[in-house]
């Protein structure tokens, strides 16, 4: 029986299918089976990231009206024989889909696979509301800006108030240097606001954008964000693994601001 | 006790019944039809007497969103008698609140009534008590304290806090560190503290001294007035 995360933000943009495609490669990597599951009705783009929309031929909608088998939707991925997309709707009523018909498809996902990850819309409404529903786990992704953490922090609230205690925290597009200008929230900033356990810290880079318009999950290029995701999917399988120092700046300098407490 | 500073904005409101002695999934069912076809709208939703579980809370937030409208308020028939009711306010929407609110019928009483909240006070969240509250853990930004009498907060207080809130400006606000965006005690308001928080250390408390709000280190011997 395998285990379903959410992957949510409230605040959209901040990198949820970024998050939810690499952390599939990366878990399909360490030999695990993974689906991932397009909650974003409508504006699915998990598919294009991963290289793979040429290929779809049902989708989410057709499995829980009964168009189609599970099997039938589900995509292999081009790399991992044991990586499996399961895409959204381009078009349909976004609220077609209710909460029950959720836990019911996610516990036969769980069924055959070890990880299932739900790539969820922005905002918290319907979608927000079913993909929570599916899963036994969430992820909170943000970016250390403080609408995004405000966004994040109320998201906390409603997955704890439907049950989930301990979610985790993935804090992305974290920028070294403006942090040491001051000009952006630090990690520890955020974690101490939000006060949940932090899953991982995944720099800003340039290669995520290109990466995601090739359709090749920027894990595969090597690199300080394969190496974040890496060690989060090690995370989530029980290894101890020390965080990266993203953006503390190893020199000399920064240990002498942060001594004279300006840094 | 009614919201202080919350603008009349929005569509149009509607008032709908959950009705007691009903069950629940047959009455959100009602609710279902009538909404179906109608406008988007803020809609109140009357629980009369019954209690919501977090869960029906979500449930009731779905279905209304389902129709594009969003939840506003729920409220209770004031049918119930003596004794406060903890409950669960939530609207959705952009602007999504969730809100603890405990509100006692018996008013007289409140000044001797604490209320302990266990865990972070989050974004959207407010509670709102006639007597005192206690918080373990922070109140975040976003986040909203309005009581009648005097706030305690073992954390940080980075939200709005309202102390005093019907006018008893001898409340007094006391936290592990005071970093709020606003604070109210009484009538008297201040954007942040205007002495600031002070460095790191021991616990703060905020009170009404000549007519505006001061924070100090706090002290077991301060009494008020
Ligand atoms: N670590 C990063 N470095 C650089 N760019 C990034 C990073 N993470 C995300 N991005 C960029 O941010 C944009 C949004 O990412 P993504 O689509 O994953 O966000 P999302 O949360 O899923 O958005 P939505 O709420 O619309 O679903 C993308 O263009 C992506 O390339
Ligand atoms: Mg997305």
């Amino acid at each position: 029986m395998g285990t379903a995360l959410v992957v949510t933000s409230g605040k959209g943009g901040v990198g949820k299918t970024m998050v939810t495609a690499n952390l599939g490669v990366a878990l399909a990597e360490l030999g695990k089976l993974v689906a991932m599951v397009d909650m974003d009705v409508g504006l699915r783009n998990l598919d294009i990231i991963m290289g793979l929309e040429n290929r779809i031929v049902y989708d989410l909608n057709d499995v829980i009206d009964g168009q189609c088998k599970l099997q039938q939707a589900l995509i292999m991925d081009k790399r991992f024989d044991n990586l499996y997309l399961l895409p959204a709707a381009q078009t349909r009523d976004k609220s077609s889909i209710t909460s029950r018909q959720m836990r019911e498809l996610c516990a036969e996902l769980k069924d055959r696979f070890d990880f299932v990850l739900l790539d969820c819309p922005a905002g918290i409404e319907h979608g927000f509301t079913v993909s929570v529903a599916g899963a036994d786990e969430a992820i909170v992704v943000t970016t250390p800006e403080l609408n995004a953490v405000r966004d994040a922090d109320r998201v906390i609230g409603l997955l704890e108030a439907a049950g989930h205690r301990n979610p985790y925290l993935i804090i992305n597009r974290v920028r070294p240097r403006l942090v040491r200008r001051n000009q952006s929230l630090r990690v520890q900033e955020v974690v101490d606001i939000l006060a949940v356990g932090l899953l991982g810290v995944i720099p800003e880079d340039e290669r995520v954008v290109a990466s995601m318009n090739l359709g090749e999950p920027v894990v595969l290029y090597g690199g300080e964000v394969a190496h974040a995701f890496r060690d989060i999917a090690r995370r989530m399988l029980g290894e101890e693994v020390p965080m990266l120092p993203v953006e503390e700046g190893r020199g000399v300098l920064g240990a002498l601001r942060r001594m004279m407490g300006i840094g | 006790m009614r919201d202080p500073g919350r603008p009349g904005d929005s569509p149009r409101e509607i008032l709908l019944h959950l009705p007691d002695g009903q069950d629940f999934s047959r009455a959100l069912e009602a609710l279902d039809r009538q909404l179906s076809g109608a406008d988007p709208m803020d809609v109140v939703v009357d629980i009369g007497t019954r209690k919501l579980s977090t869960r029906e809370l979500l449930r009731l937030e779905e279905a209304i969103s389902r129709h594009g409208s969003r939840l506003l308020r729920v409220t209770e028939s004031p049918s119930r008698k003596g004794g406060s009711t903890l409950r669960i306010v939530g609207s959705s929407g952009s602007r999504h609140r969730e809100v603890v609110e405990e509100e006692s019928q018996r008013p007289s009483e409140d000044f001797e009534r604490t209320l302990l909240h266990k865990g972070v006070l989050r974004a959207g969240q407010m509670i709102k008590y006639g007597g005192n509250v206690v918080i373990l853990g922070d109140v975040n930004p976003g986040a909203e304290v309005i009581a009648g009498g005097d706030v305690v907060v073992v954390g940080t207080v980075r939200g709005l806090i309202h102390a005093g809130a019907r006018g008893n400006s001898a409340a007094i606000v006391v936290a592990l560190r005071l970093d709020p965006v606003q604070l109210r005690i009484g009538r008297h308001f201040s954007r942040r503290p205007e002495d600031g928080p002070t460095e790191e250390g021991g616990p703060e408390m905020a009170w009404v001294q000549d007519g505006r709000i001061v924070v100090e280190e706090y002290r077991s011997d301060v009494r008020r007035r």
